[in-house]
């Protein structure tokens, strides 16, 4: 039950779901091109700082925070899980993401004088878990069925996936002209490790009977899609510590081109129909991994109705002895229980993601020195909204931000987001991004409203990272 | 400078994290749902029971595994179960089903009685309830199997029962389970 909690905790401290509406066209940061391969570059080259470069860890649940379950509130614990286990509905979901850049760089090329194209690249580890609130099972659980006849228990409740992956990727982006810029980025993935339980169907339900009290009617169709898993769980164990070990040794092993792959696509622009305005949109992670080894597939299908047992009597027709019948009843229950493991080949789709983003720049740097503005295109303001969309098995989530960015100082500039989605509607964020000689340094958090405390939100959210970036030189 | 100040950063950003949550209630969770099952059932006519002298005892029974109640999570988690019988006689005999709890051992644990008298061949409803609890529930924890028998008296007037005799005999049951599920 510990370790519960401090995941839970872990849930709600680092709660943010994909949505970096903070780093988003955030030009000065080389990792904004992850979100948009199309967006502008303004500087030669970049590394980013080995495993610093992005670091990225969150979580959130929707409909229902660490306060509402765990406040010191002498409020009994039973009462507030109830409250919970009601409150929350089939599409409130829990998630958690983080990644971690491994290695990246970025270079400009093409024309020598003025270079139009850049090319970046990287490595980054991700892991990714998406589950529904299983709202029947809840309930199923903390009742039981006596109170819940001819309720039918809807078993497709259970719906989630997970997936801890690398991703080696290469993005062109190509300045077509001042006004536009697009950008593409192509991206093999490697599976470490996956599971997936998107598509169960079934029933169970109790109804009045005829011949008995009650008629148990199951109807089960689940099933769950593995890869990776079965080889860990059949490591030698000598202990839990000796195979945290192995494991973590063998999951290494498949961070690059281990024995799943996949190949997926992003791609995005950046346009001014105007000087001052901005609009820019990108698609992340159209892609899929191909499971086919170290694939493992649990299946529970069929269905059954029970109404108790009739005990044998003679005449009664059937002409089973009563070995024979009550044998009939358990291999019908076995049947509908057992699980099959059947090794099957899946495609686990990526979630994929949209950006897009409207915005508009104003007020001009003046320079003492010279008594003038400057350069064309240095505004030190930049106002606007931004959508964000990922799909996800049931349905799209979406989150909608407003955005001010500002150049604070040369060395520093910051962005302000107020962003409105399925966790909150009142979730406003800060992002730094300095630049010290040449290295960046950028860091990010999210929903400071519930700062105070954390426990209260349905999530907030923190990335920072590191790079070293070599500038333009300004004419 | 950076690399000095991230750390620091991370503390003041995760020190001010939570307050006023206290997640060791988590170990207090106590869920009591309460299951309902099916549990035996019939339904005979008079005319199965096909007993030419009228006078001789007829038995049936029938013997079944029941170990459902062995199973760990039962033993750790059911706080009391009950037995409800509903059976329906409108043959002119006397009734008793016998139930009888039998361990791994085919030792008794527990085993009681359900009497039917009869009124003519007017329907005679007798409801029987049995709770195990406490001593008794580990009786139940133990059982593997479950003997079933069913006992047809003598006609008090003698008449015999044949494929003409008119009335049934009908049961219905569940058993309704108590869970207890906490983190004991």
């Amino acid at each position: 039950m510990k370790k519960l909690s401090f995941i839970f905790l872990f849930l709600t401290c680092f709660a943010f779901a994909q949505n970096k509406q903070l780093l988003y066209n955030y030009t000065d940061i080389p990792q904004s091109l992850l979100l948009n391969p199309g967006t502008e570059v303004n500087y030669k080259w970049h590394v980013g700082i080995p495993l610093l470069s992005h670091i990225h860890a969150s979580a959130g649940a929707s409909g229902v925070t660490a306060y509402d379950l765990f406040a010191d509130n002498g409020v009994n614990f039973n009462d507030k899980l109830r409250r919970v286990v009601y409150n929350l509905d089939r599409n409130d979901y829990f998630t958690v993401n983080q990644q971690l850049e491994i290695l990246s760089g970025g270079f400009a090329f093409g024309n020598s004088y003025e270079p139009n194209k850049y090319l970046s690249f990287g490595l980054y580890q991700e892991l990714d878990l998406h589950f529904y609130y299983p709202r029947d099972y809840a309930i199923l659980a903390l009742e039981g069925n006596q109170s819940n006849i001819g309720r039918e228990f809807d078993l497709g409740d259970l719906n989630g996936k997970g997936e801890l992956i690398s991703v080696l990727h290469v993005g062109l982006t190509t300045k077509v002209n001042k006004k536009f810029t697009y950008g593409i980025r192509g991206k093999i993935y490697s599976s470490l490790l996956n599971f997936k339980s998107t598509n169960n169907r079934g029933t169970f339900v109790t109804t009045e009977g005829t011949n008995n009290f009650y008629n148990h009617t199951f109807d089960l169709d689940l099933e769950l899609q593995t890869s990776g898993y079965a080889s860990l769980i059949d490591l030698d164990n000598d202990g839990q510590n000796d195979w945290n070990k192995k494991a973590v040794k063998e999951l290494r092993k498949r961070l690059l081109f281990g024995a799943n792959l996949g190949l997926g696509l992003d791609f995005g622009f950046t346009y001014h129909p105007k000087e001052q305005w901005t609009v820019t949109g990108s698609v992340q992670d159209l892609g899929f991994i191909y499971h086919t080894k170290d694939v493992e597939t649990y299946k529970l299908k069929g269905e059954y109705t029970f109404e108790g047992i009739n005990p044998l009597f003679p005449n009664n027709g059937s002409g089973q002895t009563a070995d024979e019948y009550w044998q009939e009843i358990s291999d019908n229950f076995e049947d509908l229980f057992e699980l099959d493991t059947i090794s099957k080949n899946y495609i686990s789709w990526r979630s994929p993601k949209l950006n897009g983003s409207v915005s508009y720049r104003y007020g001009k740097k003046n320079i003492k020195e010279c008594n003038c503005t400057a350069d064309e295109g240095d505004y030190l303001n930049e106002a606007g909204l931004q959508l964000f969309a990922i799909g996800r098995s049931r349905r799209p989530q979406f989150a909608l931000s407003a955005f001010y960015r500002r150049q604070l100082f040369n060395f520093l500039s910051g962005k302000v987001t107020y962003a409105v989605d399925g966790f909150s509607k009142t979730n406003i964020g800060v992002g730094l991004s300095t630049h010290i000689g040449n290295v960046n340094f950028y860091i990010m958090a999210d929903n400071l409203l519930e700062y105070q405390n954390l426990a209260k939100s349905n999530y907030a959210s923190f990335q920072l990272g590191f790079n070293y970036i070599f500038p333009i030189k300004k004419k | 400078m950076l690399q000095k100040i991230a750390p620091i950063l991370f503390v003041l950003l995760f020190a001010s994290c939570v307050k006023d949550v206290d997640f060791d209630q988590a170990e207090d969770i106590a869920i009591s749902p309460v299951v309902e099952s099916s549990l035996i059932f019939f339904d005979f006519e008079a005319a199965q029971f096909s007993e030419p002298t009228g006078t001789e005892i007829v038995v049936e029974g029938d013997d079944l595994e029941l170990d459902l109640f062995n199973d760990q999570f039962f033993r750790d988690n059911l706080t009391k179960v009950e037995f409800f019988f509903e059976v329906t006689n409108s043959i002119d005999r006397n009734f008793r089903a016998d139930v009888t709890l039998f361990d791994a051992n085919d030792q008794i644990q527990h085993a009681f009685a359900i009497d039917v008298v009869p009124d003519g061949n007017n329907e005679v409803e007798v409801t029987h309830t049995e709770v195990f609890e406490d001593a008794l529930l580990e009786q139940l924890t133990n059982t593997k199997r479950l003997g079933f028998v069913l006992s047809m008296f003598p006609s008090p007037t003698g008449i015999p029962l044949d494929e003409n005799s008119i009335g049934n005999i009908k049961m219905r049951s569940k058993a309704t389970l108590f869970f207890l599920i906490d983190n004991e």
